[in-house]
């Protein structure tokens, strides 16, 4: 009489765990759901302002801006004949310093 | 009482309990299974929603990695009357964020019927501003837009795009590498007030997009632009463009039009008479040939030649005799006919076509022309002696530009390069556009005696405002008369001015075509598009720090010459 009336509480406990743990999956699903949205959301955010920031540089950076800002400050674009080109000497020396020979 | 009585009642107990279950338990199977269809249906259409979202399109950089085109979010403003709290306090503080006149924003509100547009567009600053307000009835639709970093930079080569769709130029051309991966996100919204998202799952087309890296230089381009804007600017003409190839590779490195066409590829698709500048095809033939010599001399007939009872030939400097480096360098029309009559129909035609002319490049734009060359079969003397000084042909630019570009490689005619590569985001690249020879067109001695009649063009012929002290300068200056597309006949005072040419003269790095459409101040070729090139051809010696030649800044000014070619 003992055996079977524990095994129904065997039953009964196994339904309820399963039961719970179905419940629990679910509850976890949902907010994992809500979890990956948020970060989703925060990672886009994150890009979109990481690309407007290059946006910012690429923009400073362009010809049209750097002309005009040269511009400003009173450069201008030097001529061909106003170009002092350096002749590279080649040198079999090395160089004396330590800090020079690290380099 | 009795046992058997407690256990009937609780029985009886347990019954009545389970009679709600039982009832529950059957409305459930009924929902679950027998409604579950169309209940599951009705549900979706509430809290779930399919979003299908479209990703950021490939980038386009030029040739030293700068980005020139990209795609980033922006926002869509847009209010919904019904859902308005305030709408009077709401339009103000909407217009006072998004720097909108209140008056238009209001006008805007009354004509609408639910949906009101406010502002596109908006970048993120603008649109984080929006978000922070909460305004009921208030939404912000985020999509990718195009948007250019170096501002109207090469703007003709890149084209258009809408809708996520390339329409014109590059984008167009290479929609497919570029286009951005499509994704479905499927989602749910929750019971709360703001209906939360609770992420489902996300399927795409498992496609990437592509960066595509151009040959364009960057500076290049933009000092192209610039100088070209100032000179169509100057002369007052209806079009102006300048191209600037590498011509060991046959990469393009500047394509700049003024003004500029989004729609149209006019370095490609626009065609006109090459005039004088086409003498250099016809010298390379005859000197290729044998037809003719550098030692030859040619009588120019005093400016007049009549080649037959209908046809006059004129020049426009009256000359005697000239050498064969004379004839082009003071652009002789005369003796370039007496150098074609004595080629040849059928050798003009083949080293005309040799050298890519009547033939499309290759570079693949919907509107590219072929240029106008009539069949051998129609070709008549009078056909062929107009053809050898460049008229009754017509070319585009880039097919002039590869022409000279054969000439200053040594003569070998490369294939056009617009696309140095197609890589991946991380830089991978997926496909090298190498450079590629089409044909040898001239051996390298007739090349190198080319080269020598159009230095003397630049250093002492109609293209002297060309040079640059220091540097060896070869080219040619072209004027053609203008075609009425309608009629077919030449309009009067209506002309192209143009100068091609390539330096440094011995170990050439940089061609330059530079062509102005009817200038309305100056009118030849060595007035207008010479000195135009050889202020583009300054700014590259500087930026690329090329060495001046000794021997070249020693030399004195040669006497002036005309120009008028």
């Amino acid at each position: 009489m003992t055996k079977p009336r524990s095994l129904k509480y065997a039953a009964l406990l196994s339904a309820g765990t399963i039961f719970f743990i179905f419940a629990w999956g679910n509850v976890q699903a949902t907010r994992l759901g809500y979890n990956i949205e948020e970060l989703r959301k925060e990672i886009a955010n994150l890009e979109t302002g990481n690309n407007y920031l290059k946006k910012e540089i690429q923009t400073f950076m362009s010809p049209e801006r750097l002309q005009a800002e040269a511009v400003k400050i009173g450069l201008v674009y030097p001529e061909p004949d106003s170009i002092v080109l350096l002749e590279e000497k080649a040198t079999d020396k090395p160089a004396k310093g330590w800090l020079a020979r690290l380099f | 009482m009795t046992a058997k009585t407690v256990r009937t009642r609780i029985q009886a107990c347990l019954f009545l309990a389970a009679l709600p279950a039982v009832a529950i338990a059957l409305r459930l199977f009924y929902l679950q299974t027998i409604r579950h269809e169309n209940l599951l249906e009705t549900a979706s259409k509430e809290f779930n929603r399919t979003v299908r979202e479209v990703g950021p399109r490939g980038r386009i950089f030029d040739a030293t990695g700068s980005l020139l085109a990209e795609s980033i979010v922006t926002w869509d403003c847009a209010l919904l009357k019904k859902e308005l709290r305030d709408p009077a306090r709401d339009l103000e503080t909407l217009s006072s964020v998004l720097n909108l006149p209140g008056k238009e924003l209001r006008a805007r509100y009354r004509k609408g019927k639910n949906f009101v547009p406010v502002k596109k567009n908006l970048d993120q600053a603008a649109a984080e501003k929006v978000k922070a307000l909460k305004l009921a009835g208030v939404r912000l639709d985020a999509h990718q837009n195009r948007y250019y970093p170096s501002g109207n930079l090469a703007r003709n080569i890149l084209g258009l795009v809408g809708n996520g769709r390339g329409l014109t130029g590059v984008e167009l051309l290479y929609d497919k590498v570029l286009s951005g991966n499509v994704s479905s996100r499927e989602i749910i919204r929750d019971g709360s007030k703001d209906g939360k998202i609770i992420f489902q799952s996300k399927t795409d087309d498992g496609r990437t997009p592509l960066d595509i890296h151009l040959t364009i230089d960057k500076n290049i381009q933009f000092f192209a632009q610039e100088v070209l804007k100032k000179y169509a600017d100057k002369n007052r003409s209806d079009l102006a463009m300048a191209l600037v190839q590498d011509p060991d590779t046959g990469r393009i490195l500047a394509l700049a039009t003024y003004p500029e066409d989004l729609i149209k590829m006019e370095p490609v698709e626009w065609v006109y008479e090459p005039g004088s500048t086409f003498k250099t095809v016809t010298l390379s033939a005859a000197l290729e040939k044998g037809t003719a010599a550098l030692t030859d001399s040619f009588f120019c007939e005093k400016g007049a030649w009549a080649l037959n009872s209908k046809v006059t030939i004129h020049d426009h400097e009256p000359e005697g005799t000239l050498s064969l480096s004379g004839v082009i360098e003071r652009s002789s029309n005369i003796c370039a006919a007496k150098i074609g009559l004595k080629l040849g129909v059928e050798n003009f035609y083949f080293y005309v076509k040799s050298f890519g002319f009547g033939t499309k490049t290759g570079l693949g734009f919907y509107g590219e022309s072929s240029g106008i060359l009539r069949p051998i079969k129609k070709y008549r003397t009078v056909d062929l002696a107009v053809g050898s000084y460049g008229h009754g042909v017509a070319a585009t630019p880039i097919q002039v530009i590869n022409a000279y570009s054969a000439v200053a490689n040594g003569g070998r005619l490369m294939e056009t390069r617009l696309v140095d590569k197609i890589a991946t985001a991380d830089g991978k690249t997926v496909f090298a556009n190498e450079p590629s020879a089409i044909r040898r067109v001239i051996s390298k001695a007739t090349d190198d005696a080319v080269k020598e009649v159009l230095k003397n063009v630049v250093e002492k012929g109609t293209g002297i405002n060309a040079a640059v002290p220091g540097y060896s300068i070869a080219g040619k200056t072209g004027t053609s008369k203008k075609i009425d597309p309608g009629t077919g006949k030449y309009l009067t005072g209506k002309n192209v001015a143009s100068f091609c040419g390539f330096f440094p003269a011995d170990k050439p790095q940089y061609t330059i075509l530079v062509i102005l459409d009817n200038p309305k101040v100056l009118h030849y070729g060595g007035e207008t598009a010479a000195p135009a090139f050889q202020e583009i051809a300054k700014k590259i010696i500087t930026m690329r720090g090329l060495k001046p030649e000794k021997s070249l800044l020693e030399r004195r000014a040669e006497a002036p010459v005309p120009v008028t070619d």
